[in-house]
């Protein structure tokens, strides 16, 4: 590898061990403090680098199967992300534990926010005592169980580990053997391995976080958090690529050509998580249903109103307008500042997701900070690991880069 | 040629969106023929397309008479269920124009240089489409003279539309949508229509195609302002593939009944439409094509790529069609529930198992590559997704709205013949129309598929996305 890329590559992976490490520290302050607060913030720290890594996921599988320059470029990227699956398990682990363990006695204090009594750390249906007193619960019950729930989850993770690492082993058995079956296999795997991604991951988002709010149910929730994924991989692509841009090899492709392809595509997405997020919010606004409407009612009073407007603005329209810009998408050294924003904005959305669910009023903790500061330098870290392990670029894209060269000449 | 011939010209091939052979001449030659032949000449199949779609235009001639002279109780939907063919169809017809928009828009943005043959086809069909489906709505008014009602202007009455009502959201959407598409086809037309008016004979052709190509003359800065124009029309027309279904889907979704009322209906909505739309799109284009011979402009990558795109579609449709399931248990709502039961075992459950067998169960037969490439696989599949596209607007509005909440008020529907009659006569306008325009303009563009021949010396700005396509 190229010593500056190294070196590079370096600094990127101490600065995110750093922040990792110390926010974990943090963390397990706050764990001594206030458990309940700790998975609070947990579940919402653990999306961001799930989005990351199961994003990265589905693009590659799109674009195994539909092609495209800006695809193998980021490719080796992408590859690095989906290699940080076992790291999400290990993140998801305090998940299972708040699911399985429950408040004792005196905890249960801190849960006064959460409009669903009894105990629970994360989800109300985990407290058998308060199922039997809801009958919805009881209805929900032989899907929100322990068990069941904890069997979907280890399904989830196979599915996504099975197809990650197949195609990341096909991938590098082509580019060891140069044999085109393994790059027909990779096709193979992506055509089931889209529907399987899409089921996986609609379901996860329903178990992870909808049933916190078990009441509460909305079919095109799992795509506002598909949308959301797709969103984080092109906003890092963007971030990284022009991180890594003057170091060889990315020198020669990371361009104006990838950044607005790069662009664009993130145009399109933040059009298309504001499209499915308002067309959810339009339906159930108009029908106004009470077993509906409280999802909203909560997330626009007391202080969420200001979060909501926030997604709308910064989340909508401030990107979308800049993105419209050709000559903002082609510039490596503007476009990552729009990048910035709409990652900072994942964040966001998704707190403005989850931690309504257990606190009436805006009143972030410095958990709610420390924590994703914690698992995204963690994965960092981890990602840019993944990252040097392999070469830079792949034989598919230092073919595309020939091509292109010998029909300049 | 040889099948046998090494494996990377056989790939070659196979991947070719033209056939090779072909200059600049042969292609206009190809396709203005067909618009510039004598009428005596026109291929038997045409007339008889031609006949076909005269006699449903017939019969919606009968049809309205009958509806204005009598009124909307001709049609077989009343108390419980108020809205049935009419917004079935309505429903149908649009979605089956959405495949032009996203061939013409989302298609050109993207690069995709395999849309050229078909895309002007495809948007002269969901110029129909939209046509068809406007009808419905205009009718359904029982006086459509007062249809301009539905328009918010300052009047005497004192009278606005109900802005929160997304009826009316559709009159706006649908209304922009007619436009931009016209524009965006007409605008695509005209440097075939000048070269159309060069090669005619006859005065009066000449004159024709003359006065509709407004004075094109090839000169650079025509081209100029052609290429900038159809860059903003298709940076308009992509938000409204998503927008105009979506605004469908909330005529539905926005209300409150079960099987109506649910928050995936608008993407759903929309992949439903590019479904249909892809589906009527090679419904016809597979017989034009081997009538007038189009082989080497439709080639097999052609029909493997919209093969793909039914495919995908279907599945987006499909998982809409399983979340509906799953929540309907998990919301725990009595009626949401019942909805469900009702549509599984009810008394329209052959509809829904239709619709899984149709637009579900069929089109995976995509995932066997050589049924991609076969001409009666893709014939098959196509009419099963037509069919089941029908089929799922008529489970969405008349199985929910059948048996809503109160059992008391609970009813049954049946179509009348005048029902039908209204609805095959628009397919008739349909294949009227489109079979006017096959015969009359040219219906793939033959200016875009010059550039697609190496002599053309265009490269594009996207060679450096694919294999570059000039190198000799």
């Amino acid at each position: 590898m190229n010593p500056q890329l190294e070196a590079k590559l370096g600094k990127i992976q101490k600065v995110g061990l750093a922040l990792g490490v110390l926010g974990l520290i943090a963390g397990g302050i706050g764990f001594a403090q206030n458990p309940q607060q700790f998975y609070q913030s947990w579940l919402f720290a653990f999306w961001f680098p799930l989005g990351l890594c199961l994003g990265s996921l589905g693009f590659t599988m799109i674009h195994h199967l539909t092609g495209g320059f800006w695809g193998l470029a980021i490719r080796r990227q992408l590859e690095a992300s989906i290699r940080t699956l076992p790291l999400m398990v290990l993140f998801f682990l305090p998940i299972l534990v708040a699911a399985w363990t429950h408040p004792g006695a005196g905890e249960t204090a801190h849960n006064e926010g959460s409009h669903y009594h009894g105990h629970f750390w994360l989800y109300p249906w985990t407290d058998l005592e308060a199922v039997k007193d809801s009958h919805l619960l009881t209805h929900k019950q032989p899907y929100l169980n322990i068990e069941f729930w904890t069997g979907r989850a280890i399904l989830y993770f196979v599915v996504f580990a099975a197809l990650g690492f197949g195609l990341v082993a096909a991938q590098r058995k082509y580019e060891e053997t140069g044999d085109r079956r393994y790059l027909r296999r990779t096709k193979i795997i992506s055509g089931p391995g889209i529907v399987l991604y899409f089921l996986a991951m609609t379901f996860a988002a329903f178990d992870w976080a909808m049933s916190a709010d078990p009441n509460w149910f909305s079919t095109m929730y799992g795509v506002i958090f598909i949308a959301s994924q797709g969103l984080s991989v092109l906003a890092f692509g963007v971030l990284f690529s022009s991180w890594v841009r003057d170091c060889e090899p990315y020198k020669e492709f990371a361009k104006p050509n990838l950044f607005h392809d790069l662009g664009t595509l993130m145009f399109a997405l933040t059009m298309f998580w504001a499209y499915v997020s308002f067309s959810q919010f339009l339906i159930i606004w108009s029908a106004n249903l009470a077993e509906e409407t409280p999802w909203y009612l909560v997330r626009t009073d007391h202080g969420w109103q200001g979060v909501a407007l926030s997604l709308v603005i910064f989340g909508f329209f401030v990107p979308w307008f800049l993105l419209l810009m050709r000559r903002i998408k082609r510039d490596a050294t503007l476009v990552p500042k729009v990048a910035i924003l709409v990652l900072l904005m994942r964040f966001v959305d998704t707190y403005w997701q989850i931690t309504p669910m257990y606190k009436h009023g805006l009143a972030p903790h410095w958990l709610d900070f420390a924590l994703p500061v914690g698992l995204t330098g963690i994965w960092l870290w981890f990602y840019v690991g993944r990252l040097k392990a392999a070469p830079i670029t792949t034989k598919q894209h230092d073919e595309a880069i020939h091509a292109e060269l010998a029909s300049q000449h | 040629m040889s099948d046998h011939m090494h494996d990377q010209r056989d790939q070659k091939q196979q991947d070719a969106i033209i056939a090779p052979g072909h200059t600049l001449a042969t292609i206009t030659d190809k396709i203005s023929e067909i618009v510039l032949t004598p009428p005596l000449k026109t291929p038997l199949g045409w007339h008889a397309m031609m006949g076909i779609g005269s006699i449903g235009m017939l019969l919606l001639g009968a049809t309205v008479t009958k509806l204005v002279f009598t009124g909307i109780g001709i049609w077989g939907n009343n108390v419980p269920v108020g809205w049935a063919f009419d917004i079935i169809n309505f429903v149908w017809w649009i979605g089956i124009g959405h495949a032009g928009t996203l061939i013409s828009a989302i298609l050109m943005l993207l690069r995709q240089t395999w849309r050229t043959s078909i895309n002007r086809a495809a948007e002269a069909m969901t110029i129909f489409a939209v046509s068809c489906a406007g009808m419905y709505p205009l009718l359904h008014t029982g006086r459509p003279w007062l249809a301009y009602w539905l328009l918010p202007y300052p009047n005497t009455m004192g009278m606005w539309p109900q802005f929160r009502s997304p009826l009316v959201w559709d009159v706006f959407a649908v209304s922009t949508y007619a436009t931009v598409s016209l524009l965006f086809w007409y605008t695509g037309l005209i440097p075939d229509l000048a070269t159309l008016r060069d090669r005619a004979k006859h005065k009066a052709v000449k004159l024709f195609y003359g006065m509709l190509a407004m004075g094109w003359r090839n000169a650079a800065s025509h081209w100029d302002r052609y290429e900038t124009a159809s860059l903003i029309l298709a940076g308009i027309s992509t938000p409204l593939v998503l927008s105009v279904h979506s605004v469908v889907s909330f005529d539905f979704a926005a209300g409150i009944l079960p099987g109506w009322h649910t928050t995936v209906f608008p993407p759903y909505f929309v992949a439903g439409a590019i479904f249909a739309g892809f589906a009527m799109v090679l419904t016809l284009m597979l017989p034009l094509r081997a009538a007038y011979g189009l082989h080497d402009f439709i080639t097999e990558k052609h029909l493997d790529v919209m093969a793909k795109v039914l495919l995908a579609t279907g599945l987006i449709v499909t998982y809409g069609y399983a979340l509906e399931v799953f929540m309907a248990w998990y919301s725990g709502s009595p009626y949401e529930e019942y909805m469900l039961i009702n549509r599984l075992t009810g008394p329209y459950a052959w509809t829904y198992w239709a619709l899984i067998l149709t637009n579900c169960t069929i089109p995976q037969l995509f995932w066997y590559g050589p049924a991609r490439r076969n001409i009666w696989a893709l014939f098959f599949v196509s009419m099963s997704v037509n069919i089941g596209m029908w089929l799922e607007r008529f489970v969405i509005i008349v199985t929910s709205l059948h048996r809503d909440f109160l059992p008391a008020s609970w009813g049954h529907y049946a179509p009348t013949v005048w029902d039908w009659s209204m609805y095959a006569g628009t397919i008739g306008f349909f294949l009227f129309s489109f079979f006017l325009f096959v015969r009359v303009l040219p219906m793939i563009a033959m200016f875009e598929m010059r550039m697609l021949v190496p002599a053309s010396g265009v490269t594009g700005k996207d060679s450096d996305h694919k294999h570059g396509g000039s190198h000799h």
